[in-house]
């Protein structure tokens, strides 16, 4: 599982790009394990323990996933309820990074 | 001892033989008597519900894709037993069962084609029409049975309300349809689909505007109507409830208008859908918040929507999070500031 967003971490890796999770699962412990098993290395938010947990009830999450892009300057760009395609996603995110290495070579 | 008590005409004997009768019935129940049609279709359910543990069971415990493939191929629970019901008496009721529960859980199954020729034949005319229009299988398929039947329920049903929900349904459907087909640049598909959605939209509006099963549809918080269908029906909403469900629904229609307006860069038009949606959550709020919806009442909805507008639309600054990670390490969202974040809201499960 999880592929797409292992070579997106890879690929962007050394450019202004992270990938952040808010997880909903209820064991902790059993998370951990999985994040280690799938070489899960990005980092995410402990929501609490549910899909009810304080950060998706915050951000008026309606269904799981969803995704927000955001830029260098913490704008909202994108939002998708459910994954609209990893060649969209790509698209979306690669122009914001143009943008954010524009902006700090000004 | 039974015909000694007969012979003798006693009313103990008269006695005994009721107490025992019902031991004879059920023992010969057990023996040979067969199970009506309707006790058949209770134990094809049952046999389904098991079938269905099984396979989700066997799917959580598989490996490869490999595996899993074989599940759903061998251990996808079955149709045929309940189209083979329907065929032993077409008009009988519990025939009816059984092709509802073929084309409301198997839409796609290969019995679906032969079930929905049946319905269509023996049943068009049922009550229960209108409910199966409105299973998700039916409403969010694409397939030829389920449009079939959409179809000949709203020409030969006999109730307003089937045959309005059934416009309704095939109206959102048509309208899906000529979305995928503009994005698969059939533009001539696209256009002919969007032509038939809103005529049958018209329909809606102008045939079944007073009905009150398709009033109770369209004018729900997750309607699927378009706005024009929507005003149109909100006017004549026979009550309060209708009415603040109908205004949240345009709203929320306006809401995802001003986002789809935001990402095609149009800043100008989203700004004044945005405006224009604000402005009906906020009357919402004020009018019908006491109404009650699903998850608590229009008020509690609606501030949750204002709070997406001011807070969550493209365009906003995203609102901080303050939280810890896995291992319990205080973090922050705008730590990350200076990054494109991509922010995945996920679970394992």
């Amino acid at each position: 599982m999880y592929p797409h967003e292992r070579s997106l971490v890879k690929k962007l890796e050394s450019k202004p790009f992270a990938l952040l999770g808010i997880n909903s699962d209820t064991d902790r412990d059993a998370l951990k394990d999985v994040l280690k098993k799938e070489e899960i290395t990005w980092r995410s938010f402990w929501n609490g323990g549910s899909t009810g947990g304080p950060i998706s009830t915050e951000w008026n999450v309606q269904g799981w996933p969803t995704l927000y892009v955001i830029d260098h300057k913490g704008v909202i760009r994108h939002k998708h309820l459910g994954s609209p395609g990893d060649k969209i996603l790509d698209e979306e995110i690669e122009k914001l990074v143009a943008e954010a290495e524009k902006s700090a070579q000004k | 001892m039974l015909e000694e008590s007969l012979m003798r005409g006693t009313l103990t004997g008269a006695l005994a033989l009721l107490v025992l009768w019902p031991a004879i019935r059920a023992g010969d129940d057990q023996k040979d008597k067969p199970s009506t049609l309707a006790e058949q279709y209770e134990a094809l359910v049952k046999e389904y519900q098991q079938a269905q543990q099984d396979y989700m069971k066997e799917m959580r415990a598989a490996k490869t894709a490999e595996e899993r493939q074989k599940i759903v191929q061998d251990k996808f629970p079955k149709f045929v037993g309940f189209l083979e019901l329907a065929k032993k008496a077409p008009k009988d009721p519990a025939a009816l069962d059984a092709l509802i529960w073929i084309v409301q859980m198997g839409p796609t199954s290969k019995e679906a084609g032969e079930a929905t020729d049946i319905l269509i034949k023996d049943h068009i005319q049922s009550p229960r029409m209108a409910q199966v229009c409105l299973s998700p299988g039916i409403r969010y398929g694409r397939t030829p049975p389920s449009e079939k039947l959409l179809r000949a329920v709203l020409e030969n049903n006999p109730d307003a309300g089937a045959k309005g929900i059934a416009c309704y349904v095939l109206a959102f459907r048509q309208e899906s349809q000529a979305q995928l087909a503009v994005s698969q640049k059939q533009t001539e598909k696209a256009a002919e689909l969007h032509k038939e959605a809103v005529q049958l939209y018209g329909r809606v509006a102008k045939e079944f505007a007073a009905v009150k099963a398709v009033q109770t549809q369209v004018l729900s918080p997750n309607s699927m109507a378009p706005i024009k269908v929507l005003r149109m029906m909100v006017e004549s909403a026979p009550n309060r409830e209708l009415k603040g469900q109908g205004y949240y629904a345009i709203a929320l229609r306006l809401k995802q208008d001003a986002e789809n307006a935001s990402e095609k860069d149009n800043a100008e038009e989203a700004a004044k859908l945005t405006k224009e949606a604000e402005d009906t959550f906020e009357r919402v709020s004020k009018e019908f918040a006491d109404v009650k919806v699903d998850r608590g009442n229009l008020g509690d909805l609606t501030k949750r929507q204002l709070f997406e507008i001011r807070h969550l639309s493209i365009g906003r600054e995203a609102p901080e999070v303050d939280g810890e990670d896995i291992d319990g390490k205080k973090f922050k969202l705008s730590d990350y500031r200076g990054k494109v974040l991509l922010l995945d809201f996920w679970g394992n499960w």
